[in-house]
């Protein structure tokens, strides 16, 4: 696995960490369409998540197994 | 609803279960089947979604909140990790035949005790975790027998024999033993079992969704009604996220993120029983897709159910409640199905693992220290696997029937969350800490489990009534900082105080007693296999280090004991077939030979107990850590030399292509110039071929007339001229394309210039019949550009010449307009002749272009105009383009930068 593919990955988690962070959904507050905003908070990010591992598992090439 | 109805609908689907497992197991081979082994894997890693998502979440987000999501959450998060570390597991698993997480850390640490122990401790950390999936399968039939809430309230213990929950322990003890302990071999794929796994995530997430849409869309008119309708205190726990304590968060994600790493569970799907590495790719994206649907409705079903249902309904049971309250029975018998294959595949898949761990680190070793070696054989391991499945689940049967009972699904499984995060020390030392050593893990594992047992399962203990109560409230011995749930007397929430102090001082000593004592040879040996596994993958069996004395016959006896006869021929041949006889000078067995076999009956009675029996069988000598450095040195020599053989490659393959890229360009330029002579001889020998026709006329009959010569002589002049003119534009192209053509650089005025142009073919319009329409504004005539006036009027003629050249028989127009545009002169000339087709666009401006187009009638010219054109108002630092429609005439528009008034003020 090369230095970039794994500092990526490193940060991704480090990102995700801090945006389930309490201090940041406290920003989420309150009602949106009806909706409480931290459920569609959730909802949104979570969706971008799943699209970018999706063009992770696209775009990272297989590596020689044992 | 009738108790005997969701028996045999339980029954069916255990018979299901089998039946998909059994069919797939039969085509596993087959390659239909091994295309869709990626989601099979991808979907039986959901196994994370227990009983406890399926009504527990339901229940912790009516009375927590948010909080709820922090069981999924820290999954999430851990997702792009998994390609660095859940890889790295994989492959260290492979190599050393391990399925099992003691398997994993006692092998790294070479440690015997350490997998005792660690076995000892995920037994006493999972069963209640166990017990919690009996406790929802067994509450959730009470509830739909007695369509109501009476069972749920009854705390009373039924007799044995009338206990639904001790019947169903024992039927799903015998459907493990009897349709899943099938294979000896612990490290091969078991399919067939991954396949009802996936079947169950699918049931579960289709069960919860169909409950989640009919409680927004049917019991109400979508999720918005149901956050209007709601208590607005309870509502306040989803829209006032400031209220979230940031700590109990914290340490909520951060014991799912050690639970989705760690559970046996997650080990044995996602490490064990892995057939490829790059199938963990699509599980990551697949796996983080099913929790976002799986939770999607938690929130407004719970929140439904507080509206519509009475208070003394358990949240836990809300799932199953709501489908119940407009007497859909079939909406509850499919959720009915889907908590049942929550809790089953659960309990199916932990006991496996269990059974392992039990089977081969605790009963087979036992019977190799006892001496009875000669007892070992598949049989015996496969039957203290089975009893090991009894053991597992009445343990946690009898948790459930005194403790479990009492508590919320959640709460039990926190618990066993924390016990598992335990482990994130060992595993994460193993991994890619070189120094880390076994006192360290042992201590640290061991201070970790007290802490964890006196601060989260003491509570329990203490709420059940087999301990006084002032335990909790005055602390143990009378000392108030020695309370449990309040350790130190930090007021936390008691899941947060048991996490934080237990992992403290796990983290703490095992770092302390790592750096404080000495690893042993074979340790660091280990520690370098499995910290660089990706360098040793095809030579682990040379790397690790054994010396010792061992008879090939007793080795041989017991690998036939275990693995039967036909198996062991297998690997022996295949070992003799790649490295040869494996004894040394003295009829001894050699190391790499020991190491083989040691992996072989890994496979089938764990590490832990291959490396009892080995040693029992073996004189075995110390190793001095100087063997372990001089191999490690022997080793990163190779390595270096890989490393710079591999890069002296990638140079060469650089150059190799760089050469390649240089030939191709070359062949490109050979080519270019054949077709450039091919194309100039061939318009040369046209009008050479039409002079020699007229001179031979000329000369064989004398009796033509004057007019008739006059004609003749003329075409022939015409016919030189051309030449001539195809001659001056090669030798133009070819200065301009070595950079010799001389270029006068002076002012000029563009326009004047173009009007000079056309007046100059004034005539050949009216001859062709041709409206001239000009368009251009009174300050344009007074703008100069730095350049030569010959070559741009070159440049007007040839597009004039062009437009001409294509007009239309009758009825053509061109238009020529010329307009300043920011520092810039636009000129355009357009024409209403035939256009050019799309395709040809790109290339009208190649040399010889039209002399190419073989599809058209050829047109007067040489063919390099438009090329000349383009190269001229390039070295006058402009550009053309052309836009066509085909039918529709062509728009040449050139532009060329106007020179600044500063210059001109200069001259």
């Amino acid at each position: 696995m090369s230095d970039k593919l794994k500092t990526g990955l490193i940060v991704f988690f480090l990102a995700l960490l801090m945006i389930f962070n309490q201090t940041v959904l406290g920003i989420f507050s309150g009602r949106l369409w009806g909706l409480p905003g931290a459920f569609l908070y959730f909802g949104l990010i979570w969706c971008l998540i799943v699209g970018g591992l999706l063009w992770f598992s696209v775009k990272t090439k297989d590596e020689k197994e044992s | 609803m009738s108790a005997l109805l969701i028996i045999v609908i339980f029954i069916a689907y255990l018979v299901l279960l089998f039946g998909v497992a059994y069919w797939v197991d039969r085509k596993a081979a087959r390659p239909g089947m091994k295309k869709w082994a990626k989601w099979i894997y991808a979907l039986s890693i959901p196994v994370y979604c227990t009983a406890w998502t399926f009504y527990g979440s339901v229940g912790k987000a009516t009375v927590d909140g948010w909080s709820f999501l922090t069981t999924y959450l820290g999954p999430l998060i851990t997702l792009p990790l998994w390609w660095i570390v859940i890889r790295k597991m994989i492959r260290i698993c492979k190599v050393q035949r391990i399925a099992t997480l003691s398997d994993f850390i006692s092998t790294r640490y070479n440690s015997i005790t350490l997998s005792v122990l660690t076995t000892l401790f995920v037994v006493v950390g999972i069963v209640p975790y166990i017990s919690i999936q009996l406790k929802a399968i067994t509450e959730s039939f009470e509830f739909l027998t007695d369509q109501g809430a009476a069972s749920l309230t009854s705390q009373l213990n039924p007799p044995l024999w009338l206990d639904s929950a001790f019947y169903l322990s024992v039927i799903l003890a015998i459907f493990i033993i009897v349709f899943v302990l099938r294979t000896v071999d612990t490290t091969s794929q078991h399919q067939g079992l991954l396949a009802a796994i996936s079947m169950d995530s699918i049931l579960k997430l289709v069960a919860f969704l169909a409950v989640g849409i009919f409680v927004c869309y049917s019991l109400f008119s979508g999720p918005v009604e149901i956050f209007d309708r709601v208590d607005p205190k309870l509502l306040q726990s989803f829209t006032d996220t400031s209220q979230i304590n940031g700590l109990d968060w914290f340490f909520l994600l951060l014991l799912s993120m050690s639970a989705n790493l760690l559970l046996h569970r997650q080990f044995q799907v996602l490490v064990a029983e892995n057939g490829k590495e790059k199938h963990l790719k699509s599980a990551i994206w697949v796996f983080a897709l099913y929790l976002l649907l799986i939770n999607l409705f938690v929130v407004p079903v719970a929140l439904g159910g507080t509206v519509l249902l009475p208070d003394h309904i358990d949240p836990d049971a809300y799932v199953l409640a709501l489908p119940l309250l407009n007497g859909n029975a079939f909406l509850a018998i499919l959720t009915y199905l889907g908590g049942f294959s929550a809790a089953t595949g659960m309990i199916i898949v932990s006991a496996i693992s269990l059974s392992l761990m039990l089977s081969n680190n605790i009963f087979l070793p036992l019977t190799v220290k006892a001496n009875r070696v000669a007892l070992l054989s598949s049989k015996l391991a496969m039957r203290s696997r089975q009893l090991a499945v009894l053991i597992i689940l009445l343990l946690s049967y009898y948790y459930y029937r005194y403790v479990a009972d009492l508590f919320p699904l959640v709460s039990i499984g926190l618990i066993s969350f924390a016990a598992i995060a335990q482990f994130l020390p060992a595993v994460f030392g193993a991994l890619f800490w070189k120094d880390a050593n076994k006192t360290g893990v042992t201590l640290g594992l061991i201070i970790g489990f007290s802490i964890w047992f006196f601060t989260l399962v003491l509570p329990t203990i203490v709420k059940v009534g087999l301990l006084p109560e002032s335990l909790l409230t005055e602390g143990l011995l009378g000392v108030s900082w020695l309370r449990p749930e309040h350790l130190m007397g930090l007021e936390m929430d008691p899941v947060t105080n048991g996490t934080f102090w237990s992992l403290l001082l796990n983290v703490s000593v095992f770092t302390i007693g790592s750096l404080a004592t000495k690893q042993t040879a074979k340790e660091r040996n280990m520690a370098e296999l499995y910290t660089g596994i990706y360098s040793y993958t095809d030579s682990s069996d040379e790397k690790i280090l054994w010396k010792g004395e061992l008879v090939y016959n007793d080795l041989l006896k017991v690998i036939e004991n275990l693995l039967g006869p036909e198996q062991a021929a297998v690997a022996m041949s295949h070992y003799k077939s790649n490295f040869g006889v494996p004894l040394n000078q003295d009829g001894q067995v050699d190391a790499r030979f020991v190491n083989y076999t040691q992996r072989l009956l890994s496979g089938v009675v764990g590490a832990t107990s291959a490396r009892i029996l080995i040693s029992s069988m073996a004189h075995e000598e110390e190793i001095e850590i100087r063997e372990v450095v001089k191999l490690l040195k022997e080793t990163s020599e190779i390595n270096r030399l890989n490393t710079e053989l591999r890069m002296s490659t990638l140079a060469l393959e650089r150059k190799t292509e760089e050469l390649m890229n240089a030939n191709d360009r070359l062949r490109g330029l050979d080519k270019e110039k054949d077709d450039f002579i091919s194309t100039v001889t061939h318009e040369m020998r046209t009008p050479l071929t039409a002079i020699k026709a007229f001179v031979e006329i000329i000369q064989d009959h004398s009796d033509l007339s004057a007019v008739e010569r006059d004609d003749f002589l003329s075409t022939i002049n015409d016919e030189i001229d051309r030449m001539n003119r195809l001659i001056d534009q090669v030798l133009d192209m070819e200065k301009m394309e070595v950079g010799s053509l001389s270029m006068e650089q002076e002012f000029v005025n563009p326009v004047e210039i173009l009007r000079g142009c056309l007046d100059g073919m004034q005539g050949v319009f009216e001859a062709k019949k041709i409206i001239l329409s000009t368009d251009w504004s009174a300050n344009i005539k007074n703008t100069f550009v730095m350049g030569d006036a010959d070559r741009l009027k070159q440049v007007y003629l040839n597009l004039l010449s062009n437009a001409v050249k294509y007009s239309k028989e009758e009825g053509a127009i061109i238009e020529v307009s010329a307009s300043q545009a920011q520092n810039h002169l636009e000129v355009s000339v357009i024409d209403n002749g035939r256009g050019i087709k799309e395709e040809n666009l790109g290339q009208v401006f190649d040399k010889f272009f039209q002399a190419r187009d073989q599809t058209l009638k050829k047109p007067k010219g040489t063919g390099l105009g438009l090329s000349i054109t383009k190269k001229i108002i390039e070295l006058h630092g402009g550009s053309i383009n052309v836009f066509s429609e085909w039918g529709n005439g062509a728009v040449f528009n050139l532009r060329i930068p106007l020179a600044q008034e500063e210059e001109l003020k200069k001259t």
